[in-house]
């Protein structure tokens, strides 16, 4: 199956992408004094039926990535290509049928669900605005499938969020993604916001779903923990670039590019025993202003290994082993 | 030796719309000189609500401290004249809070939020210390960061200015409520050994208040797990990772992915909601969730008792037998 997997053309190919915002002055004229650097030429495939990660710290350009694949915002540069289709250069009635494909599940499931409305509205609004269901009795049928499907009694349909804990509401999130019948599904941080005890009832949801209907997901996260429990091939992003990307198992036993072990080092591991025993000495300095990136490697003032020339040419991604790429002039 | 924080039975409730909710019921611990204590748990569980009434900041109506006792170098910070507990505050119990952009003071600058805990405290030259804290801290150039506002200090340096202004007046104590949940894991990583080095330098006792398990083994010298107010499990941490005795605990530490472990099929997560605080019974609070459950759960709340040894404790009515049922499902 994983041949196969990998033969097959990629759902999901994102090229170049590139996302810039304006930094504006003054208040009654504004006017643009500079531009931040959200994603600065992110290139990276996801192939039917398999869980890309996509981590990084906050500023990264990891929900900027999301939200552009989305269409949410557009994109300044960049090709994104479902299933062959550039949906970048589509006109709003084109992207539609191609949108109800593709959903997505939000970090906070306090604000991501509107409080005036009941859950049984909030899973059947998907159907209504794409107009799939238009029978109003099949369309409360379908709620409360996605309902027990997600886990929820089906009587919460007629039940408001706040009537819910944190977890509850990120299934109802769910069943709400799940409600178009989609094929791929951004998860930015949807785990996030959890308890501990909650968060690994919903990561497991997220792996019978993805099971049950052949999901292909985009797992938007920052622990990476959950992304090597979930993903089979990670990405990890730096001030808007991807510094690193590989295979799971490659990238969590043998990474390669420093910031990727400054990140799997400053996770603290739930064993006094590991610990005291482990010499620890975090990566020195904060992520620098995306406003005004540094020159060479975005990585090189904070780097342990950096070498004169890092600060002079931007390294490439490049494929030091198969699969396993790798921005980063001092690693081979 | 008498320990430097004695917590004895405090009880915290708040009146809502839904009825009373016993937020922190019945808690006790101690914390000795130097020493760092790790209060776990999750949303809800009370290990905020109890570090706050320790220092009496529960919004009163609608919270309200019933009953405890809280000895601080000898002192019943309960009995505490309102003047005398703003003297605690800041002097010998510092303080450092989740969200540094909150917690510190938008409109004034870094430099005068420190001079003016020291001024409050009366301590002498109080802008050459300020200096000195931020050095202390590892704020590089602290006199020119001296004259910023918090808005143009990034996140973690926010929260090196909270411990800088934690540490002004040589405390005995710090309670840190968070202090690395809103950062990254870098810098968090940053935050936790800054933190940790100046408590062992200053011989600061620090009361960890925390719901990452990874930060507590790497820090904390004892553990106390907080469930639905109570104080489920207590102990030395090496104890409570390596022989937990209380089934939430377990459940606990069962249910995340870890990165030293082989990666496995499936997470075992604990079952269930977290409690309704407005609608505990007389029973165990974790009963509903727990595998191990039996009729006598239902009975009483389960008192802390001697699990191994006598510094571990564990409220379950079948501690005695839990390590061994746990090692049969496993």
């Amino acid at each position: 199956m994983r041949a196969s997997a990998e033969n097959a053309a990629p759902l999901l190919e994102v090229r170049g992408l590139r996302k810039m915002f304006p930094v504006t002055e003054g208040i009654l004229v504004r006017r643009a004094i500079g531009e931040v650097r959200a994603v600065d030429g992110v290139t990276f495939t996801i192939r039917r039926g398999e869980t890309l990660g996509l981590v990084g710290e906050s500023g990264c350009g990891k929900t900027t990535t999301g939200r552009c694949i989305l269409l949410l915002d557009r994109p300044t540069a960049g090709a994104i290509l479902y299933d062959g289709i550039d949906l970048t250069k589509l006109k709003y009635s084109e992207l539609m049928p191609l949108r109800r494909r593709i959903q997505v599940i939000f970090q906070d499931p306090y604000s991501s669900l509107n409080p005036r409305m009941t859950v049984g509205d909030i899973i059947a609004e998907p159907m209504k605005v794409h107009a799939v269901e238009r029978d109003a009795r099949r369309r409360a049928t379908r709620v409360r499938e996605l309902l027990s499907i997600c886990g929820l009694n089906p009587n919460f349909a007629d039940r408001y969020p706040h009537e819910m804990s944190g977890g509850q509401r990120q299934r109802v999130g769910i069943a709400r993604a799940l409600a178009l019948n989609p094929e791929f599904i951004i998860c930015d941080e949807a785990v996030s916001a959890l308890d501990v005890s909650i968060q690994a009832q919903i990561i497991n949801l997220l792996e019978d779903l993805r099971e049950r209907f052949g999901l292909t997901y985009l797992f938007i996260a920052h622990d990476l923990s959950v992304v090597r429990h979930l993903c089979q091939r990670v990405a990890v992003m730096y001030l808007g670039r991807i510094v690193e990307l590989a295979d799971r198992d490659e990238l969590f036993d043998h990474a390669l590019h420093p910031y990727t072990r400054a990140l799997l080092d400053a996770v603290p591991v739930p064993d006094p025993a590991i610990e005291a025993s482990r010499s620890f000495r975090p990566v020195k300095g904060e992520v620098p202003s995306p406003i005004n990136p540094p020159t060479g490697c975005v990585f090189h003032p904070r780097c342990p290994i950096a070498v004169a020339g890092c600060s002079r040419t931007r390294p490439e991604l490049r494929e030091v082993r198969p699969g396993h790429w790798v921005a980063c002039s001092e690693v081979n | 030796m008498q320990p430097l924080l004695q917590v004895t039975d405090l009880h915290t409730e708040f009146r809502t719309g839904a009825g009373i909710v016993r937020a922190v019921d019945g808690i006790s611990y101690t914390v000795d000189q130097g020493e760092t204590v790790a209060i776990v748990g999750e949303s809800g569980s009370g290990k905020s609500v109890g570090a706050l009434s320790i220092l009496r900041l529960i919004p009163d109506p609608p919270g309200r401290i019933t009953r405890g006792e809280v000895l601080f170098a000898g002192r019943d910070l309960m009995k505490l004249s309102d003047a005398q507990m703003r003297e605690v505050r800041g002097g010998d119990i510092g303080m450092i809070f989740q969200e540094p952009m909150t917690s510190l003071n938008p409109v004034l600058t870094v430099g005068r939020q420190i001079t003016e805990t020291l001024e409050q405290h009366r301590r002498a030259d109080p802008a050459k210390r300020a200096v000195e804290l931020l050095s202390l801290v590892g704020i590089a150039d602290p006199a020119r960061r001296l004259k910023q506002y918090p808005h143009e200090l990034s996140g973690g340096m926010r929260q090196r200015v909270m411990i800088a202004i934690a540490l002004a007046c040589d405390p005995k104590l710090i309670i840190a409520d968070e202090p690395t949940t809103a950062l990254d894991v870098t810098i968090q990583a940053q935050i936790l050994e800054l933190m940790h080095g100046l408590t062992r330098r200053l011989k600061v006792a620090l009361v960890i208040i925390t719901h990452n398990l990874g930060v507590v083994a790497r820090y904390a010298n004892r553990v106390n797990v907080m469930y639905a107010g109570r104080i489920v499990e207590s102990g030395p941490a090496a104890a409570i990772y390596a022989q937990p005795r209380h089934p939430y605990t377990m459940a606990l530490l069962r249910s995340v992915p870890r990165l030293d472990q082989l990666r496995r099929a499936r997470l075992d997560p604990v079952d269930g909601q977290p409690p309704d605080l407005t609608r505990l019974d007389g029973g165990c609070a974790f009963r509903p969730r727990c595998r191990f459950a039996i009729a006598a759960c239902a009975v009483a709340q389960p008192l802390l008792t001697a699990a191994d040894g006598a510094s571990h404790l564990t409220a379950c009515v079948r501690s005695h037998e839990i390590g061994a049922l746990a090692g049969a499902t496993a």
